[in-house]
């Protein structure tokens, strides 16, 4: 009968060094003073009460408080001032890969023919502060960014949160793979495009690369996530723990910034502010 | 040393050799004991980490990870679900 219990902080440090880096639990061993069955099990609780208490907020724009007219206003003020032509546009989204093992049912839904691995599929949206605001998933890896769009009802999380009015809104700008929507805007399609179109591709183009740095941050924060070899869907959470994480890497970023905060100079908000305590 | 003992009851066994026979075993290093900080290392105290450890090792500065635990609304005390039954293997392959 397995029946253990620790302390809270020694808890969140077994799980965030389970994340730091691809290691064995046989290695934390050590540095715990505890087996790797015990690890193993406390890592996995800490990563449950995480996504119990505070995974709603990567759910559901609306759930975030801090999240308001004010917010978007200093967003869209941001990405304005670093030399974007669109006035109102507070974020971007995009679509993300994450490598998993082969799984032994249903490969071929997970199967991801452009980037030739298994993978599952994540949809999130990040602020110039390097806030990562939703991050919908995982969706299996064939997918494409356009169908788990519509599937992940964020519009509708949109025209809640970013609608104030028939004047003020706020977008969300995407690569071209998105349906272009009011809330949604996508570079101009085609090859023929006019010099004044052409300039608003580039220089939007420019301000969308934010949204690779925020996957960039969690990867290297976190890299076990990046650890294909132990990435198995069918044997563990791989969602629940790319969440867990993401919501981690949030906190990172309200404590100590992250470059694209710095590349749009914009502040975080505080830590409590951002987890609702 | 329990066999020894019956030998003694049954009067078989000579008074100085019992005691020869305990002492011997009170001096004899157990080999085969389980001591948890030679077999898992000793439990390292969190606050005996400098920052450049916590940072590498966690992701957070210290004063930071415990503001964590109380905003992510950690409880103090982390017990594994329902007592249930695993067997290592099982929760091997969990994580």
């Amino acid at each position: 009968v397995t029946s253990i219990y620790t302390a809270d902080l020694e808890g969140l440090c077994m799980y965030l060094r389970r994340l730091a880096y691809p290691n064995r639990l046989l290695d934390l061993e050590h540095l715990f003073g505890f087996s790797a069955e015990y690890i193993s099990i406390i890592a996995n609780q800490v990563m449950n009460i995480i996504n119990q208490n505070k995974g709603h907020l990567l759910n559901n724009l609306t759930n975030l408080n801090w999240l308001n007219q004010d917010r978007l206003q200093y967003y869209a003020q941001s990405i304005t001032t670093k030399g974007a032509p669109v006035r109102n546009c507070w974020g971007f989204i995009d679509g993300t890969v994450r490598a998993i093992c082969r799984p032994s049912i249903n490969q071929e839904e997970y199967f991801s023919g452009h980037k030739r691995h298994h993978c599952v599929k994540y949809q999130s949206v990040l602020c110039p502060d390097g806030i990562i605001a939703s991050l919908m998933g995982p969706y299996p890896g064939r997918r494409y960014d356009a169908g788990i769009f519509r599937e992940s009802n964020l519009y509708n999380q949109l025209e809640q949160r970013a609608r104030f009015g028939e004047n003020e809104k706020y977008v969300l700008y995407g690569d071209p793979a998105y349906p272009i929507q009011e809330l949604l805007l996508c570079p101009f399609p085609g090859r023929r495009l006019t010099i004044e179109q052409q300039n608003f591709n580039t220089r939007m183009s420019s301000m969308r690369q934010a949204v690779e740095w925020g996957f960039g941050k969690i990867i290297s924060d976190f890299a076990f996530l990046d650890f294909k070899k132990n990435q198995k869907l069918l044997l563990q959470n791989v969602g629940i723990m790319y969440k867990t994480a993401m919501l981690l890497t949030n906190c990172h970023t309200c404590l100590y910034g992250g470059q694209t905060a710095k590349y749009f100079n914009t502040n975080p908000p505080e830590l409590e502010e951002y987890l609702n305590t | 040393m329990e066999d020894l003992f019956d030998v003694a009851v049954f009067g078989e066994l000579d008074y100085n050799l019992v005691q020869d026979a305990i002492l011997d075993n009170l001096l004899e290093v157990r080999q085969n004991a389980f001591l948890r900080s030679t077999k898992y290392g000793r439990l390292k105290n969190l606050n005996t980490f400098t920052e450049e450890e916590c940072i590498s090792n966690f992701r957070f500065k210290h004063e930071h990870l415990e503001r964590l635990v109380h905003a992510l609304g950690i409880p103090p005390e982390i017990r594994s679900a329902h007592r249930h039954t695993m067997s290592g293997m099982l929760i091997f392959s969990l994580f």
